[in-house]
């Protein structure tokens, strides 16, 4: 009796240990209903346009951006950078016995340039005279602060923006020997004493087109340096006193001269350029504000063909950068955030991944040997939510660069109506499954 | 591939433990592993209890006197008074799956069945028994269909399991010492699940499908002893309809929208038609010998009902088979075994391209006693059969199943007066 169940046992064991599921099981295939359908849509309309935002955030950017550059199709563009600057160590005392010396303007490279750093560049500094100050503690573009129309210092010089080089621009002594008397003879002794009598420097360059180059804002990457002296029984012993950028009263005001530019009629923020007025392209520049809308008017035509029983398997946007309009100087980056834009084009939320990462417009296919190179973004949440929403929200996508804030990047892309190979494209893979009623 | 719900499981186990009996199920699997168990609620369950399994599967004539009988509620009126019949049994099914293109091996094994019977008085018997009612298993792997507006394509995995249980309660009685009647009462209850994988590029749709069937069977059966050695039976089962339930849900995995839709459909109900059954069982040579042939008809037409692959038509089932032991009181072990074979051929229920799915088999089996004081027996049986032809474009398995029942009696508890 024991046995047979022991035996019994070790059948049901040993019989359902076999794998049943070896990788070829299509007998039967022709007995099967599946019914689910998988479709691929790229037929569906897209409108790609062109707007720009009436500011953008510059404060906070960890760039003081200074130059300028002209542009066939953007225009003239300038950035010129208003700086506060601060004791690196924080206190406002110098040794005793102190003699002035001199005064610099120190700015490392951060690597960043934008347009030919062959021809000679001028910039010029000057001390600003307005508290740079806001309700909201940001800065934009469009702010400006008055500044003294006297220099308090120039510098012509050939950028070598990628070498880790700094940048050195000798600073008018008056200005120096004024601000080493007032912290040797104690006028200033605080931090409101010093901000009342120096709100920051402003650099910026002169009309020539030339590049835009980026300077890091780290305080050992850029200060202004007031060198003094101690005399002592041989020979007198060099200090330095360092003041160095206070990031969050700091940011540039980068501005674009767009007339006789296409952008000429973009005046406010809810107007927009459609790519089919604009030689089938759409424009995006950081800095100035000029970012790419989609708008995808017919989406809920995939009703038609699902019913409710659809379901959104993958929504991908291709668009292609147009040929000639980068290049090594001119560059453009791998990497375009994606947001949902209301009907005046005002920024209701960005597109993040489940993890809180954000959705990027990803370049592919980067060899461009062969003109290939693509721009994917994943527009999937977009999509559902515009097939959820019960009425409609005029919402529509948009796309422009992380550095959008802190860089003069442009690109110029193929619209919806470009040749073929060319043009942007929207592909949607849905799934159809049977309805069970 | 997860075959029984936990339900159901908890009611095997729960006989089990009523019964006192260790039974290990360290893991489920399916009865069937055929691609025919696509259509209509699965493969039906042609395994019964004891000994029929060799010989031909039906047995309407037989008694229930050192094995149940479940063929036959009337076999319950007369059975050995004070015993306790118990039946568990397990399958396994090794098969080959043909169609026109190709061939594929499949194996499965489980359990079978679990019944018990015993009487109630000198005229009247009851049986309580869990049966497998239809399974399904089928895995289809990799199928490749092409995405609608492109070039590229997506894979599907089709996967079904599960199946109906009866849980049956029948009783007989002696009207007189020849003729006898019962009836029984089937609950029918189960899941049948179905989960279908679409792997689309790197992202899938699974769509899973829990079926639910359940509704309430009747049946009736007469045996007549003609002479001591000849016997005829009668059933009757009862059209029913089976209502079903189905829960559904529908995931995306791996998108960048995560899709999850659960929804609760009302499934048609699937109707169960008339079976009637006819069998005679005769003993020869001082009862070494028995023979029965049986045949049932189920008439499937009148459901008027059709599947997606063809059309239900009348079932034609029959069987045949004979037992023969040289001598129960030997003393000689091999001399007390039974020997049997049979045949059984179904004419199958559904028409596909005008061809039915008919099935074969033949079968071998001993039934092994063990001990020479009981009845109790190991019943092995063997069958070969085919089902399906591919010469008629259809899928064709050719399957070897073992079974084992265990038929137990409980008299071998009753202490004897004399020893």
């Amino acid at each position: 009796m024991k046995y047979i169940l022991l035996i019994l046992s070790i059948t049901t064991l040993v019989s359902c240990s076999v794998d049943r599921e070896n990788l070829s099981l299509t007998v039967g295939e022709e007995l099967n209903t599946i019914g689910t359908r998988i479709v691929l849509i790229d037929t569906l309309q897209v409108e790609a346009s062109t707007f720009k935002f009436d500011s953008i955030v510059t404060s906070g950017s960890q760039r003081i951006l200074v130059g300028l550059y002209t542009d066939p199709v953007f225009g003239e563009t300038t950035s010129e950078s208003y700086v506060s600057v601060l004791p690196t160590d924080g206190s406002f005392d110098l040794r005793d016995d102190a003699e002035y010396d001199s005064i610099a303007l120190i700015m490392r490279y951060d690597r960043y340039f934008y347009n030919d750093t062959i021809p000679e560049q001028l910039f010029k500094v000057y001390e600003v005279t307005d508290d740079i100050k806001s309700d909201n503690d940001l800065f934009y573009n469009t702010t400006t602060f008055e500044t003294n129309p006297i220099p308090i210092g120039e510098k012509t010089f050939r950028a070598r923006p990628t070498k880790g080089d700094s940048l050195h621009i000798s600073l008018d002594n008056a200005y120096g020997q004024l601000l080493f008397d007032r912290l040797n003879d104690n006028d200033i002794n605080d931090l409101d004493d010093f901000l009342n009598l120096y709100k920051g420097i402003s650099i910026k360059t002169s009309n020539q087109n030339t590049s835009i180059l980026g300077f890091s804002t780290a305080p050992e990457s850029t200060f202004v340096r007031l060198y003094y002296k101690v005399p002592d029984e041989i020979e007198d012993i060099t200090y330095e006193k360092d003041f160095s950028v206070n990031s969050l009263s700091s940011f540039n005001h980068i501005q674009s001269d767009q007339d006789g530019t296409i952008f000429n009629e973009l005046t406010a923020q809810e107007l927009s350029l459609p790519s089919d007025e604009a030689n089938n392209k759409c424009y995006i520049q950081a800095g100035t504000g000029l970012a790419m809308k989609i708008d995808i008017p017919h989406i809920k035509n995939l009703y038609d063909i699902s019913g409710e029983n659809g379901v959104l398997m993958s929504a991908k946007l291709h668009f292609k950068p147009s040929l000639n309009s980068y290049n090594e100087t001119l560059s453009i980056k791998d990497s375009l955030l994606t947001y949902i834009v209301n009907r005046n084009s005002e920024i209701e939320t960005q597109i993040l991944q489940s993890d809180g990462t954000p959705v990027y417009a990803i370049m592919e296919n980067k060899n461009d040997e062969f003109n290939t190179l693509t721009f994917t973004a994943p527009i999937d949440f977009f999509i559902q939510n515009k097939l959820q929403e019960r009425f409609d929200q005029n919402l529509s996508l948009s796309f422009y660069p992380s550095t959008f804030g802190n860089s003069v990047d442009r690109y110029i892309l193929d619209g919806e109506g470009s040749e073929n190979n060319r043009k942007m494209t929207l592909e949607i893979t849905y799934a159809i499954y049977e309805d069970e009623d | 591939m997860q075959f029984m719900k936990m339900k159901t499981n908890f009611t095997y186990s729960l006989l089990a433990t009523l019964f006192g009996i260790p039974m290990i199920f360290a893991q489920t699997s399916s009865l069937s592993s055929s691609p025919y168990s696509l259509y209509g609620l699965g493969i039906p369950n042609d395994n019964g209890v004891g000994i029929v399994n060799s010989l031909g599967k039906l047995g309407f004539a037989m008694p229930s006197l050192t094995n149940i009988n479940a063929k036959n509620p009337a076999s319950l009126g007369r059975m050995t008074q004070k015993s306790f019949l118990f039946d568990v049994g397990l399958k396994t099914q090794y098969e080959t799956v043909v169609n026109s293109f190709q061939e594929e091996m499949r194996f499965v094994g489980n359990f079978s069945n679990i019944t018990v019977a015993f009487p109630i008085s000198d005229k009247s018997g009851v049986s309580l028994s869990l049966i497998p009612y239809t399974n399904v298993g089928y895995v289809l792997f990799g199928l490749e269909n092409t995405i609608e507006g492109s070039t590229e394509s997506f894979i599907t995995n089709v996967n079904g399991s599960g199946g109906l249980n009866d849980f049956k309660l029948s009783y007989g009685y002696s009207v007189t010492d020849k003729f006898r009647v019962g009836a029984g009462g089937s609950i029918l209850f189960g899941t049948i699940e179905e989960t279908e994988t679409n792997l689309v590029s790197n992202s899938a749709l699974v769509i899973s499908e829990e079926n639910y069937y359940s509704g309430f069977r009747f049946d009736i059966g007469a045996q007549y002893d003609l002479s001591d050695r000849t016997t005829f039976g009668l059933v009757a089962k009862f059209p029913t309809n089976l209502n079903g339930e189905q829960t559904r849900t529908i995931e995306t995995f791996e998108t960048e929208t995560i899709t999850n839709r659960e929804e609760d459909n009302d499934l048609e109900s699937f109707t169960l038609p008339l079976e009637i059954g006819f069998g005679y069982f005769g003993r020869f040579l001082n009862n070494k010998l028995t023979l029965n042939a049986d045949y049932q008809q189920n008439f499937w037409e009148t459901t008027d009902q059709s599947d997606f692959l063809g059309k239900y038509v009348d079932q034609h089932i029959f069987g045949f088979g004979a037992s023969y032991r040289i001598n129960p009181r030997s003393l000689k072990y091999w001399d007390r075994v039974f020997y049997r074979t049979g045949v059984n051929y179904d004419s199958g229920n559904l028409k596909v391209n005008d061809y039915r799915i008919d099935n074969y088999s033949f079968s071998l089996g001993v039934g092994l006693p063990i001990s020479s004081q009981t009845n109790s027996m190991l019943n092995i049986s063997y069958s070969y059969g085919q089902k399906g032809r591919v010469s008629n474009g259809l899928i064709q398995e050719n399957y070897h199943q073992l079974s084992f029942n265990f038929s137990f009696d409980g008299r071998w508890f009753i202490k004897r007066k004399y020893d």
